[in-house]
Formats: structure tokens, sequence, C-alpha cells
């Protein structure tokens, strides 16, 4: 039990992290700290890929050079796995342009209503 | 053939021209919006009488070889598909015309951007052949989505953060799935991940990569009644 644990320790991190997020999106009332949550779940998501690329003894994903012949056979087992890596780097974009959009829209939120709290929101809408 | 990319480039760079273009010449929005929608419906035409004379089309992004490269596909179902969507965008464009140039006179510009975009994701989500890059195309076309209903009035933009929050664990949970299959396949092409698969059915990784999936494009999808009120409660502000 204690073993699975602490093996696939990146795992639990990851899980613990998504439901932190999930649970500040889904039981928080300010709206920013709902964002937060919503950037903290995309976060795990990308430890996640980048924990599954690594390797023990390896070193990063640049070959390299010597001049013997041996240089010539590429061990993929001295290397990280460069390719989760790289798909991070476009979630990483994907989601700055997520928080952009969700923040901006908070802005337009507060510029209506003078206020983030989503109760008092409600009530000023259905008091409308 | 050099449809396949064209299809996606042409409305992606005509939403770049139109943003530009959109502050110095309101009027030349929807022409230039008209002109990239029309290339592509046009281009999808071609790609279906491909197909059905042809057979399935492949395409090769710069050149790269299937499991390394990210490849574009078209089968029969995909080409149908294609025209329909950029038909309808094409047809209801002009729709727009009267509501967006009296509801939206100082915003056309951004306002035919974001269609002419989402249309280039909804077309880039059905022919690419990559798993990684259809979460990407599907988080253009969720993040126009989102940009076009918070211009909406009144509730809209609070509709449209709701929307945010929950289209973000959807597409998150997709892209969790992913990973999934790449742990067990280590591949993104979706049909050398289909070719490998069926040795795989008992891994329990490969059942978790599914369950995930599917949670996250049910969720996209507004599957369950958890999630339905949102988009029809944005989409009337949207559309009076």
């Amino acid at each position: 039990m204690i073993s699975t644990l602490i093996a696939k320790y990146n795992y639990w991190i990851y899980i613990t992290l998504m439901m932190v997020g999930m649970y500040a999106m889904i039981a928080k009332n300010n709206l920013v700290k709902k964002i937060i949550g919503m950037n903290v779940f995309q976060t795990a998501i990308i430890l996640f890929f980048v924990s599954i690329g690594a390797k023990q003894d390896a070193t990063i994903p640049v070959l390299e050079h010597s001049h013997g012949p041996e240089a010539h056979t590429v061990r993929a087992l001295d290397y990280i796995n460069p390719l989760p890596h790289v798909l991070m780097l476009t979630a990483i974009v994907v989601a700055v342009a997520t928080l952009g959009v969700a923040l901006a829209l908070a802005v337009k939120v507060f510029n209506r209503y003078h206020t983030l709290e989503e109760d008092e929101i409600l009530t000023q809408i259905r008091e409308e | 053939m050099q449809a396949p990319a064209l299809l996606v480039t042409v409305p992606l760079l005509g939403a770049l021209l139109i943003s530009i273009t959109g502050r110095l010449n309101r009027k030349v929005c929807f022409p230039l919006a008209a002109v990239s929608l029309g290339v592509s419906l046009y281009l999808s035409i071609l790609l279906l009488f491909a197909v059905l004379t042809e057979g399935e089309v492949f395409y090769k992004m710069g050149g790269w070889p299937p499991p390394w490269g990210i490849s574009y596909h078209i089968d029969h179902l995909n080409a149908l598909v294609l025209v329909v969507v950029s038909l309808v965008s094409f047809v209801n464009l002009p729709a727009t015309y009267r509501y967006v140039h009296r509801d939206f006179a100082d915003r056309t510009g951004p306002f035919y951007a974001l269609y002419v975009l989402m249309v280039a994701g909804l077309l880039g989500i059905v022919v690419t052949g990559d798993a990684f890059n259809l979460y990407v195309l599907l988080e253009i076309a969720a993040l126009t989505g989102y940009a076009l209903i918070a211009m909406g009035e009144a509730e809209a933009p609070l509709a449209s953060l709701n929307y945010v929050l929950m289209g973000t664990i959807g597409a998150s949970f997709y892209l969790l799935g992913v990973g999934y299959l790449y742990i067990v396949t280590g591949s993104l092409n979706m049909w050398d991940i289909a070719s490998l698969l069926p040795n795989l059915y008992q891994s329990k990784a490969v059942f978790a990569a599914f369950a995930i999936m599917m949670i996250g494009i049910w969720i996209k999808m507004a599957f369950s009644h958890y999630t339905h009120g949102c988009p029809e409660r944005m989409f009337m502000r949207l559309h009076p």
C-alpha cells in the first residue's frame, strides 16, 4: 500500500492538485477564486504530462556530442522524453489564453455589478 | 493537393487580417470574412469531390510522415461535415450583417475576426488526425465562443464566465485522457493509436483514458442536465 503510494507519487500529487482546483471552481463564492481554481486545475494536468516524460538517470534531450564512433548510437534511455514537455508548452499557452479571457470577463462582470461575489451578483440579477 | 491545410489556414489568416484592418477601416471586415469563409467553402466542396472520386485524402503537415508529424485525414464523413460546417457558417454570415452593424457598430472588427476564427477551429477539429492537435483546435473554437457570447448584453459576461469554467474542465479532462493514451501507446496520431489499441484492450490505463476522455467530451457537449442550462441562457443573450 505504502509502496504504491510512494512509487507513483507524481500521480497522487497531480490528482490532489486537480481536486483542489476543482473544489475551488465549484465551492468558492468569489469569481477570481474560481478562476484561480481553474488555473490550478490546468497546472495539475501540466504536471502530469511533464512527469510522464521523466526517466531515472536521464538527462535533457540534447544529443551529447563526442568524436568517437560510439557517438553515433543514441540510447533513448539516456534522455528524457521531450514530447510531453513540448505538448505542455502549447497547453501552457492555451491555459494562459483561457486565464486571460476569464479575467477579462471578470472585469466586465465587475464593471456591471460592482462586486465579484457570486451570491451578491445573483441577488442583483433577481432584483432586476 | 494542398486543400486540407489551406482549409484551416485561410480562415486563420483571415481572422488575423480582419482584426488588423478592422482597426483602420470597419467596412472591409465583412467582405474579408465573406472571402475567407467562401474560400474554405470552395475548398471543402473540392475536397468532397476528391474524396468521392479518389477515396480518402491523407495530408502530411510539412511533409512529416504520420507517426511523427501531424497528419490531416479526410474520409467520406469528414468531407461531408466539412461542407456542412463551412456552408452553414458562410450562409449565416450575411444573416448577422444587420444585427452586428446595429448593435456592435464599434466592434464589427472583433466580431468578424472571432466568427472566422471559430470556423477555423471547427474545420480544424473535423480534419485533424492528431489527438493533441484536436485539443488545441477545440480550445480555439471554445475560446472564440466564450468571447462571442460575452459580447451580448446584461448577464452575458457572467454566463460566459460560467461557460469558461465548465468548458475548461471538459477540455482539461480530454487532455488528461490523451495523456493516458500516450502513456500506453506512445503515439498521438489517431490511426496509429487505432492500430496499436486492439492488443491493449485489457489494460486498465486504456479504460481510464477512455473514461476520462469521454467525461471531458460529455462536459463539452453539455451531455448531462447539470450543464445544459448555461449555453441556452447565453445564446438567448447573443441572438435576441
